[in-house]
């Protein structure tokens, strides 16, 4: 179990190849990484194994979140990896995102993981909480006179 | 487990303020403050409404540049 992790699975109406290039194509991201219709994204793409990526979100000409960071991993269609660092909304820095495809007819369903940093404050806090010892430690603590 | 093991887990646990100590006499009392998971419990919970919406763009965007769906749409007009 490792709980500094979130974890989605969504079944999505496109086959492998094109929710792929809805990742890898920085024409494609800008037109679907918005939390809302109304935003929109602007998005530079260097996609490459260690290329930087970088993502604006607005609305109503107001910027409401960036995130950035690099390609760890391009295995296409399948697995894409990518360092994450975001300021607005939800802000993480150096967590890691992965991107998992699988056809499931013409469908695809993808499941989408994010780690926390463990260096970070937040990271550590949640690895440690889940940290394997847990269990016998508190047997260690129940079990002292 | 051995000793130093269970020191190393509990150092880990001391590093992210899960411990709350207590000394009595030479006795060092260790308690559990489960309150410190509670921003990356938080972070995770926003992460996941983030993620969420951003996959709702994603399977809108699918659904509009699908090239056999605007097929269909071409025939039917």
């Amino acid at each position: 179990m490792n709980a500094n992790m979130m974890e989605i699975k969504r079944l999505l109406p496109a086959d492998v190849r094109r929710v792929f290039a809805a990742w890898s194509n920085a024409e494609a991201l800008s037109r679907w990484f918005i939390c809302a219709p109304e935003w929109t994204a602007t998005t530079s793409v260097d996609f490459r194994v260690g290329g930087a990526y970088r993502i604006e979100m607005r609305s109503g000409g107001r910027t409401i979140g960036k995130a950035s960071g690099q390609y760890l991993e391009i295995d296409p269609p399948r697995r894409l990896v990518f360092s994450w660092t975001s300021e607005g909304g939800v802000g993480v820095r150096d967590s890691v995102v992965t991107v998992e495809l699988k056809a499931i007819g013409a469908q695809t369903e993808l499941t989408l993981t994010h780690n926390i940093a463990p260096h970070t404050p937040e990271g550590r806090a949640h690895a440690a909480g889940w940290h394997a010892c847990f269990a016998s430690l508190e047997r260690l603590l129940s079990s002292e006179p | 487990m051995s000793l130093a093991a269970v020191s190393k887990h509990v150092g880990v646990l001391d590093d992210a303020n899960l411990l709350v100590q207590t000394r009595e006499g030479r006795l060092l009392w260790r308690r559990l403050n489960p309150e410190a998971l509670e921003p990356a419990r938080a972070t995770i919970a926003e992460l996941r409404v983030f993620w969420n919406k951003q996959l709702d763009g994603l399977e809108r965007f699918l659904v509009e540049t699908d090239p056999s769906l605007r097929r269909k749409r071409r025939k039917r007009r």
